[in-house]
């Protein structure tokens, strides 16, 4: 447990030195900004001493005085008094425009950073990181150090900077009075923290609730159906209720906290007052020069102003802990380098790819010595199709991944024209190995966009390869064709459309190894005759992988390879393979799909 | 829509504002205490006078604490309760409503309403009327006391420059909200872009894309920065100006007021007292910005909110059980539906019957009507009187909860709670453990399950994502059967899930489901094979009809498919 504590509180340390670090090359500015800062709070700690001035130099004094205008006339200290607030009006204008560049400068350059990270992970990692967790990231735990550097930071200083001032104010001014109003400084002191630490807790948990609740809400009204069709309203609005109830404990206890810790302090403060003001009157019965009236009211004015810093600073304690938290989980993802991809690699083998595709001996593993691939040995020749049959989880979609080099092997090789992928500049190997993924994503964008994936390739250009996909016809009758925007996703089109398009995608980019893995999902008759002649097209003259879930799509293939555990059981053309009558036969003959489902 | 938390809780306000007010007044006694005392301790009065005074500020002080925490207790704790019904009645409201409210609603849009709009009303009664009342007397009060105590023309001259503070207020307060709207939507632009590259990462890499996405993010990052920039530049303009203002005001009381000091005309715990006053009033010229934003806001929020419960819930009628058993057996006769607003009608001239124990098979296009008729059978779109019957009951006639108890629907995405797969089954029935096992079993998810490291505890995720499509489906489908139908829905119910499967699932509940009427609607015709009757939907009507064989000997469009799905099944089977 504390060796817990401290390894956390060593994260939190390292985060704050890399927060800190990244305002170095801003150094000069910032030491602007502090001085701005120091100009700007003087009017806090001046204005009660003019107020002074004025009650006993003018007002109950003789109203005689040398000086300049500004010190020494009723009207002139008038006049000081508001520029006093002016040029602390303007300097807190200046600085913190200068703290908002500053602070937004870094941000953007955190934000490239991560991105560029996110980009060149490897897929395991991301993974293992979690999607959710990596965009959280990358985009609200960056949005939290926003607080840290336009906040949090200048207003340490100025609550610290006002904190002393009022305190080196009032002893100068007068150093008994300030003796007896300190007193309520611990007493503040201690309410606040007592205070805050209960609000936080409670505030954890309210939110929490909250989170709960709104889930519960957003998941039972997108499975509204269901709760209807099984007549479910009643018990969902009860565990509803049961929720809010809760709820709303949390809140009454926030409620009551808020009403006592403010008000509490002005009883405080009061309390100071009082004694402040029964000290000066026994003062001034000794020597009535001690506790004039300017000095009490000036400094029942600094006493009121002990509370705003106090309580910032109390709360400033936990926005701190907060960025540093995000802080940490940013750095620890972007100083891990070492697994990054780099696409183009120094010295990377780079070539037109002609298409010959070489497993020797692979193994792989996913996590540890989970192997999925065991000694996987193959050769597909220039212009072959291939195609890979065997159980779900005998490996077929590795294979893919494996290929593109999204994930690297542990033993063995995997060669492209007898090059060893690891040695072939990222770039270039995955941009000539044409891949067709499962689940077909698609881009915010039109469906050209969504072809183009900002590669040069010309309307007519993608307009031939939604023709070869088949995609034409159901593209052409949406409105504005290829110019149609995909909404969420692609939701809004079938299964057998996606696919369709991202055929078209894969045609578009002119691969010269074409790795197809199809759909397994249910897709209406008619489209999967197209996907059929569509596959026909993109394949033609190209070395072909398909991992095949529909035996029909393989018959012809030149070869087809039964995966069973991560290696080749068996290998051979389908009338090979159903002379064989072995296990390919029996899948087939069982009426199975690719899959091995029986 | 807050008719009865007001008659309930609505005289809670009584005692808040009263206690706002109050507070107020107290309020404005202090400065003038201590500048009394002050100016007793200056002229070295007897001790008593002096005492009472001092004494004084800190009664006050008390006095304040106490009126203030009632307030809060009337006035912020009703609040709360407030968004706690609120939220409750609106989603007891939600849940009752019919199926094409939800057709016209996204429920992303409902949840804003759940959470914004309850948060917006909330705020209008609680801290907006607070600070409005609060606001409201206590400037009335301080210029009461700086006029009517004090001196009238130094008022006047001091409270000068408050109109320029309250129109800088209104105006940076407009351009602040606007900027930070747009920061605020960039945000969601640049969210939006990383979460589209990590769910497309593969499909990214795979082409090569990383320099591509990184230059349009640092445009959006730009953007972002400038937006953030203009948002902060504004908002740190609110403070210095208004500070500056109220500075102008400062100084004339202290010019001008020390000149009246001096001549006698005001006391010296006037002019401190005066000045006090001054600076209450700067919190409600400050704080007007922000109740008029949160009064808009609550506004336009309490009329979205009235209109979403001004929707028709479901009738009371079918929200009542009314115990009777449904008996088997369906007949349709000339059932026609339109849905509303709808140009034309979604099914029409449908007849047929289905014997008790029998098995009606749906097929036909998409869009074609095969849904709406499931949702007719269980009233998720409400059937017209003499058309469909259940058992010889017009369906019409039978309450929405009795129909649905024991009718096991078996939705086509196979939606599944965030929950455990033997929750999800059991789904708020008194199922036994036996019951759920038999029903996972039945139907063909036993052995996924079996190789699930937490079994029937694993949680199935947002939408049970966490499982494949085809294990949602049976799961699904095992929520239905546990609950022993009188009737069995399956809308394309075993899509996802391969022929095989399919096959054995079907021959398992043809047994356990002897007696059960069920109606099949499925894209693969093997679901619906062994149906009594089949009907070929196509544009709301029957354009085909009967048994499998019967169907292709028609040579029709049932025919066609057939020969179709033939045509790849055969290629799988090889020659």
């Amino acid at each position: 447990m504390a060796n817990k504590h401290t390894e956390n509180y060593e994260a939190k340390r390292g985060a704050l030195t890399h927060l800190l670090l990244m305002m170095k090359p801003y150094w000069v500015r910032l030491l602007i900004v502090a001085a701005f800062i120091v100009l700007a709070n003087m009017a806090d700690l001046v204005k009660p001493r003019i107020y002074q001035t004025i009650i006993d130099d003018f007002l109950t004094g003789t109203g005689e005085k040398t000086g300049s205008f500004f010190t020494s006339t009723l009207t002139g200290l008038g006049v000081s008094y508001f520029l006093v607030i002016f040029i602390s009006a303007a300097s807190s204008l200046i600085q913190s425009r200068m703290i908002t560049r500053t602070c937004q400068k870094i941000l953007h350059n955190v934000r490239m950073r991560m991105f560029r990270h996110i980009h060149l992970m490897t897929l395991s990692d991301m993974d293992d990181m979690g999607s959710g967790r990596l965009l959280t990231r990358a985009t609200n735990d960056v949005e939290a150090l926003d607080e840290f550097y336009g906040d949090v930071l200048s207003g340490l200083f100025r609550d610290i900077l006002l904190l002393v001032g009022i305190v080196a104010m009032m002893l100068s001014m007068n150093w008994r009075l300030a003796l007896v109003g300190f007193c309520a400084v611990p007493v503040i002191f201690l309410v606040t923290i007592l205070c805050k630490g209960a609000l936080r807790r409670n505030f954890v948990k309210m939110k929490a609730i909250i989170g709960k609740i709104n889930g519960f809400i957003a998941e039972s009204l997108s499975g509204i159906r269901v709760v209807q069709v099984f007549s479910r309203e009643r018990e969902k609005c009860e565990e509803l209720y049961e929720l809010d109830r809760a709820y709303k404990k949390t809140t009454r206890f926030q409620v009551l906290m808020n009403g006592i810790m403010r008000p509490v302090m002005e009883v405080i403060n009061a309390g100071a007052i009082f004694l402040l003001l029964v000290a000066g009157y026994k003062l001034a019965g000794i020597d009535p020069t001690i506790a004039e009236a300017g000095v009490l009211v000036a400094m029942t004015t600094y006493i009121k102003q002990f509370f705003e810093p106090i309580n910032d600073l109390a709360e400033k304690y936990n926005t701190v802990q907060s960025s540093l938290v995000s802080a940490d989980r940013i750095f620890s993802l972007l100083d891990n380098e070492e697994n990054l991809e780099n696409p183009d690699q120094e010295g990377g083998y780079e070539a037109e790819m002609k298409g010959e595709v070489e497993f020797k001996d692979v193994w792989f593993a996913y996590k540890d010595e989970d192997w999925v691939l065991k000694g996987l040995s193959f050769k597909v020749n220039l212009g072959e199709k291939c195609a890979f049959v065997g159980a779900t989880g005998a490996g077929k979609t590795t294979i893919i991944s494996l290929i593109s080099r999204f994930y690297t092997v542990q033993k063995g090789e995997i060669l492209i024209d007898g090059v060893n992928v690891n040695d072939w500049k990222l770039s270039s190997l995955r941009s000539q190995i044409g891949v067709v993924l499962q689940d077909v994503f698609l881009f915010v964008g039109s469906i050209a966009d969504n072809v183009r994936i900002h590669a040069p390739i010309s309307d007519d250009e993608v307009m031939e390869a939604l023709r070869l996909s088949c995609a034409e016809e159901f593209v052409s009758r949406l409105p504005g064709g290829m110019n149609y925007m995909v909404a969420e996703r692609g939701s809004t089109f079938s299964t057998g459309e996606r696919q369709l398009i991202s055929f078209a995608r894969a045609i578009a980019h002119k691969p010269r190894v074409l790795v197809l893995d199809e759909a397994t999902a249910n897709i209406d008759s008619e489209t999967e005759a197209l996907i059929q002649t569509s596959i026909d097209h993109i394949s033609e003259g190209k070395t072909s992988l398909f991992i095949a879930h529909r035996l029909s799509t393989i018959r012809h293939c030149d070869r087809i390879y039964f995966l069973e555990n991560g290696a080749i059981a068996e290998m051979g053309t389908h009338d090979e393979l159903m002379k064989m009558d072995r296990k390919y036969a029996a899948l087939v003959r069982a009426g199975g799909d690719s899959d091995g489902k029986i | 829509m807050l008719k009865d938390f007001f008659k309930k809780h609505g005289w809670r306000y009584v005692p808040g504002i009263l206690l706002l007010v109050l507070c107020a007044y107290i309020q404005t006694l202090s400065p003038l205490a201590l500048g009394k005392a002050v100016e007793l301790a200056e002229n070295r009065a007897p001790w008593s006078a002096f005492i009472k005074e001092a004494a004084a500020v800190f009664v006050i002080a008390i006095m304040v604490f106490v009126t203030r925490f009632g307030w809060r207790w009337f006035v912020i704790i009703t609040s709360r309760e407030m968004e706690v019904y609120l939220r409750d009645r609106l989603y007891t409201h939600l849940v009752y409503l019919p199926v094409d409210f939800y057709g016209r609603n996204r429920s992303g849009n409902l949840m804003a309403y759940a959470i914004n709009d309850v948060n917006a009303v909330r705020m209008m009664f609680g801290m907006v009327v607070a600070q409005v009342v609060n606001s409201l007397s206590s400037v009335m009060f301080s210029i009461g006391r700086m006029t009517g105590g004090i001196h009238p023309m130094l008022t006047l001259y001091s409270l000068l420059p408050v109109p320029l503070a309250i129109i800088a207020v209104v105006f940076i307060g407009k351009k602040i909200r606007i900027r930070a709207k747009r920061a605020q939507e960039l945000f969601s632009v640049l969210s939006g872009h990383v979460n589209e590259n990590i769910n497309g990462m593969r499909v990214l890499k795979a082409f090569a894309q990383e320099k591509a996405q990184y230059q349009d993010y640092e445009k959006e990052s730009l953007e972002k920065l400038r937006a953030n920039e203009s948002w902060y530049f504004t908002g740190a303009l609110m403070d210095p100006v208004i500070k500056t203002v109220f500075g102008i005001s400062y100084a004339i009381g202290l010019i001008y007021g020390g000149h009246l000091v001096m001549n006698n005309v005001i006391s010296l715990a006037d002019y401190v007292a005066f000045n006090s006053y001054l600076t209450m009033i700067v919190f409600p010229v400050i704080a007007i910005g922000r109740i008029s934003n949160n009064l808009q806001r609550g506004l336009a929020s309490y009329k979205r909110l009235k209109e979403l419960f001004d929707e028709e819930e479901i009738p009371e009628f079918d929200k009542i059980d009314d115990g009777k058993e449904i008996s088997d057996g369906i007949e349709a006769k000339n059932l026609t539906f339109r849905y509303k607003d709808a140009t034309r009608n979604a099914l029409e001239d449908i007849s047929f019957t289905v014997k008790p124990g029998g098995m009606l098979g749906v097929v036909g296009p998409t869009g074609g009507g095969k849904s709406t008729l499931l949702s007719l059978l269980v009233k998720l779109v409400p059937p017209s009187p003499g058309q469909l019957f259940l058992g010889g009951r017009d369906i019409y006639e039978i309450p929405a909860v009795s129909l649905r108890k024991q009718v096991g629907f078996v939705p086509q995405d196979g939606f599944l709670f965030d929950e455990s797969i033997r929750d999800n089954v059991r789904f708020f029935s008194d199922a036994t453990q036996e019951e759920i096992d038999l029903a996972l079993s039945d139907a063909g998810m036993t052995g996924d399950i079996d190789d699930m490291p937490e079994k029937q505890d694993t949680l199935c995720g947002e939408r049970g994502n966490h499982l494949s499509g085809g294990q949602r489906q049976r799961v699904s489908l095992a929520r239905a059967l546990v609950r022993n139908p009188k009737l069995l829905i399956l809308d394309d119910t075993l899509s996802a899930v391969d022929t095989h499967t399919e096959g054995k699932i079907l021959s398992s509940l043809k047994t356990r489901l002897s007696g059960c009427t069920s109606v099949v609607v499925a894209h693969r015709l093997s679901a619906v094979r062994d149906a009594d009757e089949i009907l070929y939907i196509a544009d709301g009507r029957i354009t085909e009809r009967g048994t499998h064989d019967e169907l292709l000997q028609k040579n029709g469009d049932y025919a066609r498919l057939f020969a179709l799905q033939n045509r790849q099944e055969e290629n799988e089977h090889g020659k």
